[in-house]
């Protein structure tokens, strides 16, 4: 599938039927999603109304990690194979997932207001979600300095992989220095309690939105990124013609 | 290898005391501190052992930028790439003579601090030992954020935005090992923790340094 999908042509062509199908399928999850999640799911027992944050903040949040995975993940593929594709793909998850990162936080905090009576707190996942919005900013500002792109993409892939062996350390550390307050794992440690179904359906079709809207907008950030490359070449095709040689044959 | 550290060493004892930049920031960060805190002493021994990783880390976050730039912008890189020395020869040897340079002044200068903020004995030894053992993790961060951006010129800000993430497990493990010395000796496990995080750090870093610097000799 990535192999396939390493050709510009080839994803162009991917692209053109992809991103509207994840576009409608983003609109109509995140609509019926919400519509569940603030009408039809109940309040929840302890928590009230503010357990409908939930239904953003934690899609947001996984989409942050993953976006992040994508850009370590495209990064090593770029700096391996020095793929152009790989670039714009790391490129294009940056800002996306910054976006997720800070709605994260903000959802989070906001959460936090009404339910620990304080907006911010410097917990293990909160702060460790705090570092990741400076990786995210790190990467891209090496992309914004640097004028000369090879050199960018290459340092961009790098500081990406360094950021990625280390984000588990920096989380684990940080869990370890402070474990009190944030819930753990709801749903994916074994023996947790889990959610209830009337809980779970918002979420989970928030999740398949918002994974969905960040695969449009990556999709979409990539083409625009190969039409410019192509223009590129193509300005470049009209002002320098290819020099002619020609070869005599005498017999 | 060992040549190149003696020849850094070398320069920067000629370079009339610009080594002792760190150590004066230190001692500077030092006093604002103890007059930010108020000279109570109790107060400033519980908090001696932060102040004195803040202290050191702010310290190397300013020194990072000097080391590779300068070896970068008069051409000594380059020609020590066409000598057809590793590069990982090179970042190694760098980093010992940064170690050397930077951080061991800080380290002598410590204990001293630490008595004036009025911390007892195994404290100031637990903190010192645990900067011997996390200031190497320290320098590896820095100096490959400043070898990933040593061809942008002014790169002073972003240079500690990209270091400071990475170095944050190497402080939450150094203050805890810091304050674990009192309890535990060189193996409490908060000691482990940190020199595994170091050679973790060293390890990784430096093939990682080297590729950095070579991207900026082969696109240059």
């Amino acid at each position: 599938m990535i192999t396939w999908l390493a050709n510009p042509l080839r994803f162009a062509r991917f692209a053109k039927y992809a991103a509207p199908i994840f576009a409608v399928t983003a609109i109509v999850c995140i609509g019926f999603g919400l519509w569940q999640g603030l009408f039809v799911s109940p309040a929840e027992q302890y928590q009230g109304d503010s357990v409908r944050i939930m239904y953003v903040h934690v899609p947001s949040a996984w989409i942050a990690m993953m976006a992040y995975s994508m850009i370590a993940v495209s990064g090593f593929i770029s700096y391996v194979w020095r793929h152009h594709l790989a670039d714009y793909l790391g490129r294009a998850c940056a800002l996306p997932g910054t976006a997720f990162t800070l709605l994260a936080l903000v959802t989070g905090s906001l959460w936090g207001s009404v339910t620990w009576m304080t907006y911010w707190e410097w917990d293990g996942r909160m702060t460790s979600f705090l570092v990741l919005l400076f990786i995210y900013i790190g990467y891209m500002s090496i992309w914004a300095v640097m004028e000369d792109k090879k050199r960018a993409s290459r340092i961009a892939g790098l500081v990406a992989m360094v950021g990625a062996i280390n984000l588990p350390i920096i989380k684990f550390s940080v869990d370890w220095w402070d474990d009190t307050l944030h819930q753990k794992a709801t749903i994916s440690s074994p023996g947790a309690p889990g959610l209830g179904p009337e809980f779970l359906t918002p979420l989970l079709l928030m999740t398949v939105g918002f994974t969905c809207l960040f695969a449009w907008m990556v999709i979409t950030c990539v083409m625009t990124e190969i039409l410019k490359a192509r223009k590129r070449a193509a300005a470049r095709k009209a002002t320098d013609r290819p020099a002619t040689v020609t070869i005599e044959t005498s017999e | 290898m060992i040549a190149l550290t003696l020849r850094d060493i070398k320069l920067a004892m000629r370079s009339s005391g610009a080594w002792l930049h760190g150590v004066l920031f230190l001692v500077v960060f030092t006093v604002l501190s103890v007059i930010a805190l108020g000279a109570d002493k109790t107060v400033l021994a519980t908090l001696g052992p932060a102040l004195i990783w803040l202290a050191v880390v702010f310290s190397l976050l300013l020194s990072f930028e000097k080391g590779l730039t300068e070896d970068a912008r008069d051409g000594t890189l380059e020609q020590l790439y066409l000598s057809a020395m590793p590069l990982s020869a090179l970042a190694a040897s760098k980093l010992l003579s940064q170690w050397i340079l930077i951080v061991l002044p800080l380290l002598i200068v410590t204990p001293f601090i630490g008595y004036g903020f009025g911390m007892e004995l195994p404290e100031i030894k637990g903190t010192l030992l645990a900067l011997v053992i996390g200031t190497p993790a320290l320098l590896v961060y820095g100096t490959f954020a400043s070898a990933c951006l040593i061809s942008y010129r002014s790169n002073g800000l972003l240079l500690i935005l990209l270091t400071v993430p990475l170095m944050i497990p190497t402080m939450i493990f150094g203050l805890d090992a810091s304050d674990g010395y009192a309890a535990g000796g060189v193996f409490d496990k908060s000691f482990q923790a940190l020199a595994g995080l170091s050679l973790l750090a060293v390890g990784l870093g430096i093939p990682a340094i080297a590729a950095a610097l070579k991207t900026h000799l082969e696109t240059s």
